[in-house]
């Protein structure tokens, strides 16, 4: 810590880093003793294997797979920052956090059309609006009812960088992308 | 399923390696974040999963690894009680613990300082779990995306809290 602080400031840091660094030692000796490496890594196998035939079936292969990644991983990031929104707004209520949840619907409905590639151009984008419209909408009512912005709010919770409008804008665009034609003519309509 | 983990290396170190020194250590990150050690078990898990089939593309598997252990454990609460991320990428069922060990029992002390940690203003809380866990200032500001500056401010905030929550008075304590 800082050399110029006075004793009795530094020998607390001492006091506190010494409780500190006690119990998480402790913790992660509990934590290792009762680890069983082996069956973690099972589990890790267990999980591929289940994964895998849903990926095959709710992802399609080819060029245009890694940007539906993308899209998915977006909207994951997103619809996580919303729902800690919604979590902070039950907790100290403010206006607008309906329209948070309105947006976060929108994300799931929009990912799961995604995911499984039943999800037209137009629903995919009128989706992507109303997600933007929302959350302008709740960052409208926070700036003007209580003199704070989405943002600020968002900024609290661990893992938020950036803005939220920007990351609404990327997502618009990584959908936009998806049907957009591009060499194998990837289109997310399945086919029938 | 069947075939053991293969042993490629990422940053030049093997997935092996690094779940085996670094498992508990997420595990203890995310309860220190307030998740209950069922769903840090099953968030590491998940996070572990995702990153063996990348494990050739991920430049720095230990930050990557705390990053998506941490989302994990957030999409487990986002869909707690109703499943809201559809099935796509058919996470198992958080509710079910992994059987990767025993459920550990904390004593009164670690457990009055992981509650502790876990109390605090989101951006402290990761700040400090995270400078807890190893990372530098450098480190936490790039997985943050913020500057060193506001890193160290939230460390300092952080410590304060944590020093009057666990009754540590840092003027007079000698």
């Amino acid at each position: 810590m800082n050399r110029h602080q006075p004793d009795d400031q530094r020998h607390g840091d001492i006091a506190l880093d010494h409780v500190i660094n006690a119990a998480m030692s402790g913790i992660l000796a509990k934590l290792e003793e009762a680890f069983d490496p082996e069956a973690g890594l099972a589990d890790i196998r267990a999980r591929r294997a289940v994964a895998a035939p849903a990926a095959v079936a709710h992802r399609p292969s080819g060029a245009g797979s890694s940007r539906l990644e993308q899209a998915c991983d977006q909207i994951d990031l997103l619809t996580a920052w919303l729902a800690n929104l919604i979590s902070s707004g039950q907790q100290e209520p403010f206006a607008g956090s309906s329209f948070l949840e309105l947006a976060r619907d929108n994300l799931v409905q929009l990912r799961a059309g995604l995911a499984a590639r039943t999800m037209a151009r137009p629903e995919a984008q009128r989706l992507t609006t109303d997600v933007h419209d929302q959350v302008a909408r709740a960052d409208q009512i926070l700036r003007s009812q209580h003199a704070t912005t989405l943002d600020r709010i968002a900024s609290d919770e661990p893992g938020h960088t950036g803005s939220l409008a920007d990351h609404v804008e990327a997502l618009r665009q990584l959908v936009t992308r998806l049907y957009e034609p591009d060499g194998d003519n990837l289109s997310l309509q399945p086919a029938r | 399923m069947g075939e053991p983990p293969r042993c490629r290396p990422a940053a030049g170190v093997s997935f092996e390696e690094v779940y085996r020194a670094e498992r508990s250590r997420l595990v203890r990150y995310l309860m220190s974040m307030g998740a209950g050690q069922h769903q840090a078990d099953d968030a590491v898990q998940a996070a572990f999963a995702i990153a063996y089939d990348r494990w050739d593309s991920i430049r720095q598997p230990r930050a990557w690894l705390y990053k998506v252990a941490l989302r994990e454990s957030y999409r487990a609460d986002a869909s707690h009680g109703r499943r809201e991320i559809p099935a796509g990428d058919a996470l198992p069922d958080p509710a079910a613990a992994p059987d990767t060990g025993d459920l550990v029992v904390l004593n009164e002390e670690e457990e009055r300082v992981r509650a502790a940690l876990a109390a605090l203003p989101g951006r402290q809380r990761q700040v400090m779990v995270l400078a807890i866990a190893g990372f530098t200032t450098a480190e936490i500001a790039a997985e943050l995306g913020c500057d060193p500056a506001a890193v160290r401010q939230n460390q300092v905030r952080a410590r304060d809290n944590l020093a009057r929550r666990l009754g540590i008075d840092r003027r007079t304590h000698r």
